[in-house]
């Protein structure tokens, strides 16, 4: 510790007053700079262009002054929660993101006037008190009001000397870490109270709260990691990098479809969403059922569409009748270029509609295909409480695992036997009921199901798809000629996606990147198989790793100055190949994963899925029946 | 054969540099070590030198600054090291087109004529 003298500041206090009591809270200089330092802090992570934060910053525009704190009182206390917005020159100060950079200030209407003005108009059209919930200054109050209790229980220490000892600054330091320690929660905490509090104002600021730019708000980054995420994992599985690219204008997308109104706001100042908004229009154009009403002819309306569907432009909406009955509406809409999922909804709806009595699949209520056969809608019946595996609650489901990879094993099985391949297997396939009498898995999205032994022509293409659809999931039956892909050879992939989902849904798509030790007695197969599968492996990581390779100097024309094709390839082998193998070769290291992760299978049930994971064709079982006997047994 | 190598200046750089000034002010003034007036000062000077005409104007009017105020090196330190990611990255194109033509003494002599 240096002798050095630790400043603190003197300047008159700044006194806030909160609408939870008559007493005043002291805010000491100290607290004022790390506040103007946080709003400072908000703009950079909101994206805030760094040169005019820094005009902002010198202008005064982050200072946190008394001017902010009459501000929330003013708001907090004598509006009515949804009353008449009307933004003071103060709040538009105060926010961070409402700064109207300088030189934008013109007679003729910049598109930053132009978005400010399309800002207030949306407020009053939904009664916004401020731009979004950050901004709304009863939420800021109760940030103010957490904050001012933490100050109550931990005072500053030496508050109020002109210098500090050694102790006290080491004690003052440890107090300044401890409180960025509550800021960082403060958030959330402050949330939490206000949706208590004004929950219908917080529903609201949910729908129609906006901001800066598109990329400042926080709903679209939700879609934009959630996309990442989903991207990553078909980057994974395909060996492309080129998905992960599409992360990002899947999530523009989506937000347009969601958010069609605040797109539009964001479009003044954003060319890219323009376009994407005129695309949506015309789809919607003939379409009154798909309005944001919450009331259709005495029909309440609630959007279920996960983000897989949204992107396959299909929506899945449940509606409750007038007398209470709940049904579930699966909406399709055929994009040029794309996979014609209208004719995928009809066959779809034949498909469930032999196996309804199986009591497996959602009841078909009705089937429409609109007269252009550009959108088509199939009403189900509503699976009441189901829970989708790909569901972030199916979690709870975990401490049932054995009872639900059973249950979705006999579902599974009753299609395989009535001669039908679910194909697109996958963790959105099962919903999951908990009933009286146990689990019950319902089979869902029979969009790509495929008849084993083919009924028509239509059929006849369906079956030659689903070999190429199987090839492209299922690393074994890639190795195999499409004409030399026997329907035995389907029931065995199809039954290999069943286990490769339910391994996914229990240790995690990622569990492949995180090493595991191959006990002594498995060493010897597991190298003997790695040996066998690596060629392969290394042909396919070569492959795609040259289209990446020709994807990226396309874009940077640089790039093969600084790495060869070949340092390219190299690199991608090594970082792959370990992960690759370690994917394909699950089956000889299942136990030891499983028991990683703590979960505990019956072993013929664990056996089963070993078999089912095994890259050797023949060693996997082509039915179910080994599942089903260990129940009977 | 020229040994100046002229870089281009990269917007994307100088936004970082700008992101980095930031976060060492927002540091600064919660750690306590700058004070509010201070800060802005600085910035109002860091402001002033915008727009940079090019790559060695950048560096420069950076390096001036960090000369005055010691507590944002770290951003001048960014710069040239980026300043040497790209110029080594320059020799070896120069150095790869040579030898892709069989010119080995020409390659050579562009890493000799650097120093």
């Amino acid at each position: 510790m240096t002798g050095e003298v630790l400043e603190v500041p003197t300047a008159t206090p700044v006194e806030a007053k909160t609408q939870y009591g008559p007493e005043q809270i002291t805010l000491n200089p100290a607290e004022v700079v790390i506040k103007t330092a946080d709003n400072l802090q908000e703009g950079l992570n909101r994206g805030v262009e760094p040169k005019k934060l820094m005009e902002g910053f010198v202008e005064g525009v982050y200072d946190w002054v008394d001017e902010n704190i009459d501000n929330v009182n003013q708001g907090g206390n004598d509006k009515q929660p949804g009353g008449e917005p009307e933004q003071s020159d103060k709040e538009a100060k105060k926010s961070p993101q409402a700064v109207v950079p300088k030189e934008q200030v013109q007679l003729k209407e910049t598109p930053e006037q132009q978005f400010q003005k399309a800002v207030q108009e949306h407020r009053k059209k939904y009664g916004l008190q401020a731009d979004n919930l950050e901004g709304d200054p009863r939420f800021v109050q109760i940030k103010d009001q957490l904050m001012a209790e933490w100050f109550q229980k931990n005072p500053e220490p030496g508050q109020g000397k002109e210098e500090l000892t050694d102790r006290e600054k080491d004690q003052w330091r440890d107090w300044v870490n401890r409180k960025l320690a509550f800021q960082d929660t403060i958030s959330q905490k402050a949330k939490e109270i206000y949706r208590t509090q004004y929950g219908e104002d917080f529903n609201r600021y949910q729908k129609y709260g906006v901001y800066q730019s598109l990329e400042e708000d926080p709903r679209f980054q939700s879609l934009l990691e959630a996309q990442r995420r989903r991207f990553t994992k078909i980057a994974e599985h395909s060996g492309n990098i080129q998905a992960i690219n599409q992360a990002e204008a899947e999530a523009k997308n989506l937000f347009a479809q969601i958010y069609p109104e605040i797109t539009k706001i964001y479009a003044i100042k954003n060319g890219e969403l323009s376009k994407l908004i005129k695309n949506n229009e015309s789809l919607t154009a003939n379409d009154q059922i798909t309005e944001p009403k919450r009331k259709i002819l005495g029909f309440e309306r609630e959007d279920r569409t996960g983000l897989i569907q949204r992107a396959r432009w299909k929506e899945n909406i449940t509606y409750i009748t007038p007398s209470g009955e709940k049904i579930f509406v699966k909406y399709a809409t055929r994009q040029e270029g794309r996979r014609d999922n209208v004719s995928g909804l009809k066959h779809e709806a034949e498909i469930i509609r032999e196996l309804e009595d199986d009591q497996i699949v959602p009841r078909v209520i009705d089937l429409k295909i609109y007269p252009d056969s550009k959108r088509g809608r199939l009403i189900l019946e509503n699976i009441e409480d189901g829970i989708s595996l790909d569901q972030e609650k199916s979690d709870q489901l975990k401490n049932k695992a054995n009872d639900v990879i059973q249950s979705t094993a006999e579902a599974h099985s009753i299609i395989l036997k009535r001669g039908i391949l679910l194909t697109d297997v996958n963790s959105g396939s099962y919903l999951i009921t908990q009933k009286d009498s146990g689990i019950q898995t319902y089979l869902v999205d029979f969009e790509l199901a495929t008849r084993i032994e083919p009924k028509n022509k239509e059929d006849e293409e369906r079956l030659l798809s689903a070999k190429e659809w199987f090839k492209g999931k299922d690393f074994s039956l890639n190795q195999k000629e499409t004409n030399s892909i026997t329907l035995e050879d389907l029931k065995k992939s199809e039954i290999h996606l069943w286990a490769k989902t339910m391994v996914e849904w229990l240790l995690g798509p990622s569990y492949s990147w995180e090493p595991i030790e191959i006990p002594p007695e498995k060493q010897e197969e597991y190298q003997r198989e790695s040996e066998r599968i690596r060629p392969h492996l290394i042909r396919e990581i070569q492959t795609r790793a040259k289209k990446d390779y020709a994807l990226i100097i396309s874009s940077y024309t640089d790039f093969k100055d600084q790495v060869s094709e070949e340092k390219f390839i190299n690199d991608e082998i090594n970082r792959e190949l370990p992960r690759r193998t370690d994917e394909l070769l699950i089956g000889i290291t299942l136990s030891e994963r499983l028991k990683k992760a703590g979960i505990i299978l019956d072993p013929k049930l664990e056996e089963f899925l070993a078999r089912a994971l095994s890259i050797d064709l023949e060693k996997r079982p082509s039915s179910f029946d080994d599942v089903i006997n260990i129940k009977e047994n | 054969m020229s040994t100046t190598l002229s870089l281009k200046l990269d917007n994307e750089l100088v936004k970082k540099i700008e992101k980095d000034y930031l976060q060492i002010i927002i540091d600064s003034l919660k750690n306590g070590s700058l004070k509010l007036n201070e800060a802005k000062s600085h910035t109002k000077e860091f402001l002033s030198f915008l727009p940079f005409s090019s790559f060695d104007d950048f560096k420069k009017k950076i390096g001036e600054f960090v000369l005055k105020h010691p507590q944002y090196q770290k951003i001048y330190l960014l710069i040239l090291k980026t300043e040497e990611e790209i110029e080594t990255q320059q020799i070896l194109n120069r150095m790869r087109a040579f030898i892709k033509e069989n010119k080995f003494d020409e390659a050579l002599k562009v890493v000799a004529h650097q120093k």
